[in-house]
């Protein structure tokens, strides 16, 4: 087994081709190794890229927030930048396991690792972000909707692809995100259920919503007959609770016999989205 | 003599070592010519191997000891102490063997490798083919006692039940409960299924085992009781128990019960190694091993009935229990009986006593001991019956409680008196903590999806293990050339501080100063028999011990040092390391102990003695909130107050009761080994077992009440294990307050709170 | 084999090393630093934290090559010359310490943590301490020692 570190993104593409599918991309390794220590995956070569240059840091650029792809979860939970513009993806990002996996792994790790209800993943599905994704053939750009292939199964394939970094729109006037998170405990777990939204509104009025929920599919589930239904309604009470019963339309979630049941889930998942939205309502008024 | 060391709060001696990572632990250790072991265990519940081929195994390069229940011994013993502390007429159930052909669990031995390193003896046990025949399992103790039900261990049960393990265990006091709940004003009744919950403990189990051709078996280890591990080694490997030594090197990362004779399997699998090559074995539990291969907590179901007259005083009390022991013994039978006197017979004055006790088997990790020893399951099930008592009567539970509370004259089903009786000042002082007249019955009150409530709980357990099990201790005081003084003691260290206290009580027991003094433990060379660290009674027996051989220790020196000075022994005294005569000062210890030297004399002093009992009482007091819409239960406050006798280290002692607190928190609310069929437990790391992390804890006020008991030493009562007992009852209690609504089966996760406040009607 | 080059508790080191380890089993099988536990092998508990550069991780799931050119810190860096870290000696004196197995990490964690905030709140020390599993103490004491620590170093002491 080999481990080299690359110095940049390109560099790393190089090492992944000569590596000819048997190299595997390394951010902050704290589930790969694991995996790697269990023998779930043997690959000839870890490509680190914790060093690579051009996908370190943080950065705002007037129109985006732009999150390197070897940004680790702590250094976003405490951006000043991240607080200022997305305050529910630094806490989403805090969430993660604990603060010694959170100084290691990355944001970019959280989504391609695919498990369904990642907190920093959840907490940026709704921010609407784009992947930059490296490979031999180029940069492509992703959707978060994109970026799940199935069950704790990305679409980026860490023996081929990396991911350079993720761009956030930065929010407009109107518009709020929340995330909520029904836990057994703070560090160390999954969470039972997971949850983040981001609305605009013109006065009252929702103009959009984009509601995600886990893990009750795929990936961050978008609560799709809920965004629907938000729409061009005014953040009641009723509303949100309404909203909250919608969101089961979408969901599917499964039983797991630490963290809920499938039917506690579908009890406790429109409370969760209420509250979420509950918060959204708080930051706009 | 003055007491100058008892009741302060020295930093622990072993301090140093463990702050500065040079104390060695099981894990550390490295030995020349060390290989290291993999276990091969069952994937299924209940299953027959019908062929084992190890060849491939044998063969792979760095392999050098393959070990089967083939080729090992089938000599069967039990891998708990009971196998040597259990009292005549009684007799220990000994059903286990090294390895099995038979596994009756998903985890159980079949198969141990030893190899140059952990990689290839893994590697190994992947190449050892098996041929398995699966038969009919039973995981829960109600479908186990079933007529029908499988048999676990058709050869060790009783005959005359299903399933029963070395029981029933049936405790009676006074009269028949059955005639007198006829001639209650009141009877409630109450049942409850607990889970099982883990150890957790930090440091898996381990052991490094060096087998000499010539007869010797060293093994370094992780048990909390080295003695009774040497013993049943010994039996167990058909060697002299003289040449088995068995120490812990000297750190031993928690133990909280699970190790309280072997740790796992650990050293027994390594010592079969290690006898097949003759090199030491090193065989380190993963967490996964250590949380399904290992004793758990009994969980299980009990029920009982308590009956009183109008005016609070209780009449009856009659519980039963089914405690899922597992696949095997160890300590089943012990802990449901600790489950019936302990946690029902001890606190409260009941003059109709019943409690009957079925410790069940099943095709499931087995459960042994664990922090409190049954009597968690006991308080769980008879808190609430107080607490619906009261409801009954319209009298505040408090009043109830201390109106029954078990005081210095009562007499109950303990054959020793209870000891002094702190339960009442105890429960005033929780009450008073968590504000209960301000905070309690307030449900009525509250509004919206949070609602908070407080309960309380009382309970009591024992100071050590003696007269129900073989408990005694052997320390050996000697006074060094320079006046220093140096204990032998067998006990281990888990971690409580036993090895600093002991010696506050040794200095003042003699007079000598604590800076310089010195304990050797942890180590069957180190001294003659100690049952090892548990039921609650390191420092209350070995300090009872110590007063003997310091008072024989004194005499020694004494007559000595009257010989030498030309002064009446009965004249003298020594306190602090100063000998006085007549109050005047003569000489110090260290001259007498130097010119004694140079005399060819050593002051020293031993003893061995079976410790008297005391019952420990105390009361917790706890604050939640309850999350409406979630079942989210968060635990805001738990007030400890316990009656330690006396604090001989209060920082120390205040410590063991903050720990056993969180673990009830997480018993209470969170912690459940969850079984699924096929699978096992489905917990096998802390990732998926939700203990309390320190972001994750409510405040914890640790009391220390001080009523000096007769029987101990500066008037100590045990503690270690005190802190968990209590703390589900009075969490239970609170979310009742809170809700209105009483539960029937822990831990309170959400989903079973929010089922329940549905069935209920609340939400 | 590779070659490491890396700094452990201040002073330079070169090994040859195999990548496949972790850097814990790295510090324990091949520096003998066995101060530094391993209760899990999962990143899980937190008695493997070590602080590499700066921040401290659960050296457990660490590949040790992470270590080129860093600044490990372990356990056994912190007393100099039979003199403890105020840290180490708040430990001891609030009862912070049991069993002794998960302090070594603990220490660690609250370590980074003071390094990098020397006044920190309870909900900071809790969060740093967060990933660090004891099952002896409550945390009660772990928290008061830490507190108790840092005082004692913004007055300027260790």
């Amino acid at each position: 087994m080999q481990y080299v570190s690359a110095s940049s993104s390109g560099e790393a593409v190089e090492l992944l081709t000569r590596a000819g599918g048997k190299g595997v991309i390394m951010a902050g390794g704290t589930d790969l190794m694991v995996e790697f220590k269990e023998g779930k995956i043997c690959p000839e070569c870890f490509i680190d890229v914790t060093k690579a240059a051009d996908m370190a840091g943080i950065s705002a650029d007037g129109e985006r927030l732009v999150i390197g792809g070897a940004a680790t979860l702590t250094q976003i939970a405490r951006s000043p930048l991240v607080k200022r513009y997305f305050p529910s993806l630094a806490q989403g990002c805090g969430c993660v396991g604990s603060l010694q996996i959170r100084n290691s792994a990355t944001l970019a790790g959280n989504v391609v690792s695919a498990q369904p209800a990642g907190d920093g993943a959840m907490a940026l599905a709704p921010l609407d972000p784009v992947f930059t994704v490296c490979s031999a053939g180029g940069e492509a750009e992703l959707t978060m909707g994109e970026m799940y292939a199935g069950f704790a199964k990305s679409r980026v394939d860490h023996s081929r692809q990396l991911v350079k970094r993720i761009s956030i729109p930065l929010p407009q006037k109107g518009e709020a995100a929340a995330f909520y998170r029904l836990e057994l405990r703070k560090s160390l777990s999954l969470p039972m259920l997971n949850c983040a939204a981001m609305v605009h509104c013109e006065g009252k009025t929702v103009t959009w919503a984009r509601i995600a929920m886990a893990p009750v599919g795929v990936g961050p589930v978008r609560a799709a007959a809920a965004e629907a239904y938000l729409k061009g309604r005014e953040l009641t009470e009723a509303v949100m609770a309404r909203t909250g019963e919608l969101a089961l339309e979408n969901a599917n979630p499964r039983s797991n016999p630490l963290r809920g049941s499938r039917e506690y889930r579908l009890e406790a998942l429109p409370v969760i989205i209420r509250r979420t939205l509950e918060a959204c309502r708080a930051q706009l008024s | 003599m003055s007491v100058r060391y008892v009741g302060k709060d020295i930093p622990r001696n072993d301090g140093f070592d463990k702050v500065t990572g040079r104390g060695v632990f099981t894990f550390d250790v490295h030995l020349p010519r060390m290989l290291h072991g993999k276990i091969l265990r069952s994937p299924y519940a209940h299953a027959k191997v019908l062929s084992i081929d190890t060849s491939a195994a044998e063969a792979l390069p760095g392999v050098r000891a393959v070990c089967t229940f083939e080729n090992t011994t089938a000599k069967l013993w039990n891998g708990a102490a009971p196998m040597f502390i259990t009292p005549l007429p009684h007799k220990p159930v000994l059903d286990q063997t090294i390895f099995t052909g038979e596994p009756k669990y998903i985890g159980d031995e079949v198969a141990g490798v030893a190899a140059d390193t952990e990689e290839i003896a893994a590697q190994a046990v992947k190449l050892i083919r098996v041929e398995w025949q699966q038969l009919p399992a039973v995981y829960d103790p109600l479908e186990a006692v079933k007529p029908d039900a499988p048999q676990v261990q058709p050869r060790f049960a009783n005959p005359e039940y299903n399933n029963i393990c070395g029981g029933p265990v049936i405790l009676t006091f006074g009269g028949d409960p059955d005639e007198a709940f006829k001639h209650c004003d009141e009877v409630v009744e109450y049942r409850v299924k607990l889970p099982r919950v883990k150890q957790a403990q930090m440091e898996t189990h381990g052991a490094v085992a060096s087998y000499c051709p010539d007869g010797r078996l060293d093994v370094i280890s992780t048990t909390q009781a080295p003695y009774p591990t040497k013993m049943i080694l010994a039996e167990a490997l058909d060697l002299p128990v003289s040449k088995v030594t068995v120490r812990n090197p000297p750190y031993v990362g928690g133990g909280f019960g699970v190790r309280i004779g072997l740790s796992g399997k650990a050293e027994i699998l390594a010592a079969a190694l290690s006898m097949k090559c003759g090199r030491p074995v090193k065989l380190i539990y993963t967490r996964e091993e250590d949380f399904t291969c290992s004793d758990s907590r009994h969980g299980g179901y009990l029920e009982c009935r308590l009956g009183a007259r109008k005016d609070g005083a209780f009449v009856a009390l009659d519980t039963r229990a089914w405690l899922n022991t597992g696949a095997y013994a160890t300590f089943g039978t012990d802990l449901v009986g600790v489950c019936g006197a302990c946690g029902t017979a001890g606190a409260y004055v009941i003059p109709n006593f019943r409690y009957t006790g079925w410790p069940v088997y099943t095709n499931q990790m087995t459960a042994g001991a664990m922090r409190g020893f049954g009597s968690p399951q006991g308080n769980a099930v008879v808190e609430p019956a107080i607490e619906l008592m009261a409801q009954r009567l319209g009298m505040d539970s408090i009043e109830l409680r201390k109106k029954n509370s078990t005081r210095e004259d009562t007499r109950n089903w303990f054959p020793f008196p209870p000891g002094s009786c702190g339960t009442n000042e105890c429960l005033d002082r929780a009450a008073a903590a968590i504000q209960w007249n301000e905070k309690h019955g307030r449900a009525a009150q509250q509004t919206g999806p949070v609602r908070r409530g407080v309960g309380i709980s009382a309970g009591t357990h024992v100071s050590n293990a003696a007269p129900f099990c073989v408990d005694y201790n052997t320390v050996l005081l000697r006074i060094e050339r320079d006046g220093t003084l140096f204990v032998n003691s067998a006990i281990p260290e888990i971690g409580p501080g036993s090895t600093t206290a002991c010696l506050q009580v040794a200095s003042d027991l003699i007079g000598v100063p604590f800076q310089n003094a010195v304990m050797k433990f942890g180590d069957t060379d180190a001294a003659a028999f100690d049952i090892g660290s548990h039921a609650t009674r390191t420092l209350y027996t070995v300090s009872y011990v110590m007063a003997d051989a310091a008072k024989e220790l004194r005499r020694d020196i004494f007559t000595w040092v009257g010989r030498h000075l030309d002064l009446d022994p009965g004249s003298l005294e020594l306190d602090d390391g100063i000998i006085t005569s007549g109050g005047k000062p003569v000489s110090t210890l260290a001259e007498m102990a130097s010119a004694a030297h140079l005399e060819g004399k050593q002051f020293m002093a031993s003893s061995c003695k079976v410790p008297p009992n005391c019952l420990p009482f105390y009361a917790q007091a706890a604050e939640v909130e309850v999350d409406l819409e979630t079942g989210m239960v968060k635990v805001l406050k738990v007030a400890a107050a316990h009656d330690v006798g006396r604090a001989v280290n209060p920082r120390l002692c205040k410590g063991q009761i903050e720990g056993g607190v969180l673990q009830g928190v997480g018993y209470a609310v969170r912690e459940e080994m969850t079984y699924v069929e096929g699978k096992g437990f489905y917990n096998k790391g802390f990732h998926s077992y939700m203990l309390p992390t320190a972001d994750d804890r409510p405040e914890i006020e640790s009391i220390l009440v001080e009523n000096p008991d007769p029987s101990g030493v500066f008037g100590i009562i045990g503690i270690g294990e005190c802190g968990v007992n209590p703390t589900l009852a009075a969490i239970g209690n609170a979310v009742e307050d809170a809700t209105g609504v009483r539960f029937h089966e822990f831990p309170l996760t959400p989903g079973r709170v929010l089922a329940g406040l549905k069935a209920a009607g609340k939400v | 084999m590779a070659q490491l080059h890396t700094t452990i508790n201040g002073e330079p080191i070169t090994a040859e090393v195999d990548p496949a380890l972790s850097l814990a089993e790295f510090l324990r099988e091949k520096m003998y630093l066995t101060g530094t536990k391993i209760g899990c092998g999962k990143g899980e508990c937190g008695a493997c934290t070590v602080i590499l550069d700066g921040k401290a991780v659960t050296s457990c799931i660490i590949p040790v090559l992470r270590a080129e050119g860093a600044c490990v810190e372990t356990i056994e860096g912190l007393e100099r010359g039979g003199r403890l870290h105020p840290l180490q000696e708040e430990f001891v004196n609030k009862g912070a310490v049991q069993c002794g197995f998960c302090t070594p990490g603990m220490i660690m964690s609250s370590k980074a943590l003071l390094d990098a905030n020397p006044a920190p709140s309870k909900a900071e020390i809790r969060e740093a301490l967060g990933g660090n599993v004891c099952r002896c103490t409550g945390y009660v004491n772990i928290e008061q020692a830490v507190e108790a620590a840092a005082d004692r170093m913004r007055r300027g002491e260790g």
